[in-house]
């Protein structure tokens, strides 16, 4: 199916394209700030990916292949947006973690969904670090920004999705 | 990286998670990673069907021309002092004679069929379309008992008649070229020394059907030509309201972006039929060229500068961050080069005509059009600056991909060059039938253009 793809076979990929559009949706979702958005990346991803899909030379996961460029794909309208994050005033952070428990009782969409709603830079970061696996240097190499903003854009990531569950949840438990 | 338990259990939850992908996706990536295949092959297809039939549909003609196996044709003579300078034309009766006196070469005797054939082009309307031998022609050719040759006659070939097909073309006037009594005041010397070439064609006793002189019966001379066109232009444009409420926004528009040129390249296609008509297509690129020019007085902009340290607290790190935001009110001035380019199919009709020695031709037609792209920025009606990049806006476009028709009409002087090339001169008018931008826009956007080309038309 990748060798098609390299030939530019339409029905290879097609095939990669029903393979891996559901879950690079998700991806895209998690960065986007709406579907439309969402629908965008997806779109622009898969066209970067079938023109580039001979760069790959197999080694490691397609599949890790394939989200890279969906990250970065989503990475590129952030970065396009980025004029959008505004914070003001003096904070305070405890090194705090979203309760575990609490998350169980999500269902994933709502967890995406709960993602999608944090401000742009947090949101970003979040999904870097924790989703994608990037460490602080990789994300501020690749956003620019310097190591201890990414470190605290994932603080207040945190801190404002735990507050958005515990905001979310605290009706079905009463 | 070091993940807790929350973090883990999103990730773990989330990362191969599936969302629902919407159903016209794949059409749209296909849209894209093969550009225009669909929508241009139809249109593509037009005016290659439409010059694939009208070469068949030549083809088909020349072969009702004497072309049979016993059929010698002898290469076209040139317009040439040589040619006229023994001719003394008194007559229709004497072109007639002189064709005849061909005939007389044969060794067969002349049928029913060469003398209505001679009586055929001896009619006034065709009088100037031949030529006569001149005496020392007709010594060359044979059966006149001499060994030269002319063409692919041989001495020795059975002939029954001989006819010259020329072809009138408003030439030069070579009228100097012959005898002085005769350029001075003989209307025939003049006609014939628009004669540009002729075909000599000998047939044998067994073709006594074919007509001798197919070029000017009843039936029109087809013939094909290309013509290469650059045109340099003054586009107008026309922003329509499709929202009286925006008649600001409208104005707004027409305020920032100015109109400069437009250039045009055209590769055609035809056919001249008769003297006076030609037909053509084929296929064409149109760019129009504006200036984006925007300045904003009360314009702001807010930098972010985060300050964040490390900090322990009873052993315990905390993590303080200080957040300042600068905001910044000024001017900002933007400007870019804007510019849309069309694909343009044009079908055109002209009709050429002389006034003295000059010929003039008017032309017409209608052109499909679409857009290949467009570039550089406009304001949106919230007066932000967006891009109008193709590039940039697949998902949310605003200008069509099928822009639609224009109506063309010009006028122009054609010149000829060597041999059977035309330099042409032309001005012409472009009127855009429909809106270049999509249905939901709140303006729609055409333009209409001035336009002077220069074009190199060859005839086969």
């Amino acid at each position: 199916m990748i060798e098609g793809c390299v030939r530019q076979d339409a029905s290879c990929q097609k095939q990669l394209f029903l393979l891996y559009s559901r879950k690079m949706m998700t991806v895209c979702l998690r960065y986007a700030r709406n579907r439309a958005d969402a629908e965008d990346i997806l779109q622009d991803g898969f066209v970067r990916l079938f023109q580039n899909i001979k760069q790959y030379k197999g080694k490691g996961s397609f599949e890790g292949w394939i989200r890279r460029i969906f990250v970065n794909a989503s990475l590129k309208k952030y970065q396009a947006k980025k004029w959008n994050m505004e914070q003001s005033g003096l904070d305070y952070h405890q090194n705090e973690a979203v309760d575990a428990t609490v998350i169980s009782s999500l269902s994933e969409k709502e967890i995406i969904e709960q993602i999608r709603q944090l401000p742009e830079g947090y949101r970003v970061v979040f999904n870097m670090y924790v989703i994608e696996g990037y460490s602080h240097k990789e994300i501020s190499e690749t956003l620019g920004i310097n190591e201890a903003t990414s470190r605290t854009q994932l603080l207040k990531a945190r801190k404002h999705l735990q507050n958005k569950i515990t905001t979310m949840t605290m009706p079905h438990e009463s | 990286m070091n993940l807790d338990g929350a973090d883990r259990d999103i990730r773990s939850r989330i990362y191969s998670y599936e969302s629902d992908v919407p159903s016209h996706m794949w059409d749209s990536i296909d849209q894209r990673l093969r550009p225009g295949r669909k929508k241009w092959f139809f249109w593509i297809l037009i005016p290659v069907g439409l010059l694939g039939s009208i070469f068949l549909g030549l083809n088909y003609q020349q072969e009702d021309l004497p072309e049979t196996p016993n059929q010698t044709i002898l290469p076209a003579l040139s317009t040439s002092e040589k040619t006229f300078s023994n001719q003394e034309i008194e007559s229709d009766h004497e072109v007639a004679g002189q064709i005849l006196a061909g005939s007389q070469l044969s060794k067969n005797p002349i049928s029913q069929s060469d003398k209505s054939a001679a009586k055929e082009i001896t009619r006034p309307k065709t009088k100037k379309i031949l030529s006569v031998f001149s005496e020392a022609q007709l010594q060359t050719l044979p059966g006149s008992g001499q060994e030269a040759r002319l063409g692919n006659l041989h001495t020795g070939d059975s002939l029954n008649s001989l006819a010259v097909i020329a072809e009138p073309k408003w030439q030069e006037d070579h009228s100097d070229l012959l005898p002085q009594r005769r350029a001075s005041n003989s209307r025939e010397a003049k006609e014939l020394t628009y004669l540009e070439s002729r075909t000599l064609f000998a047939l044998r006793d067994e073709d006594p059907n074919i007509d001798i002189c197919p070029s000017f019966s009843s039936t029109l001379q087809i013939k094909p030509f290309v013509e290469i066109a650059l045109w340099g232009g003054l586009p107008f444009k026309n922003l329509s309201l499709r929202d009286a409420e925006l008649k600001p926004y409208r104005d707004l528009r027409n305020s920032t972006e100015k109109t400069r040129s437009s250039i045009a390249f055209q590769v055609l296609g035809g056919l001249d039929i008769g003297d006076e008509i030609e037909v053509k297509t084929g296929l064409g690129i149109t760019r129009i060229f504006e200036v984006f020019d925007y300045v904003d007085q009360t314009a702001t902009r807010t930098i972010t500068h985060i300050v964040t340290d490390t900090i322990f607290v009873n052993g315990q790190p905390q993590v303080r961050t200080d957040t300042n935001i600068v905001t910044e009110y000024g001017q900002r001035v933007k400007l870019s080069q804007n510019s849309f380019t069309l694909f343009n199919v044009p079908i055109l009709a002209a009709y050429k005509f002389e006034v003295g020695h000059h010929r003039f031709f008017v032309q017409g037609g209608i052109t499909w059009n679409f857009a290949l792209r467009s570039r550089g920025d406009i304001l949106a009606a919230d007066e932000q600056i967006i891009s109008i990049d193709t590039r940039d806006r697949v998902s949310n476009p605003i200008y069509k991909s099928q822009v639609g028709i224009d109506l063309i009409g010009g006028l122009g002087y054609e010149y000829n060059l060597k041999e059977k090339n035309v330099l042409r001169i032309m001005a012409s008018f472009t009127h855009m039938l429909s809106d270049m931008t999509i249905e939901g826009y709140p303006l729609g956007q055409r333009y209409d253009h001035i336009q002077l080309g220069l074009s190199w038309k060859h005839q086969f």
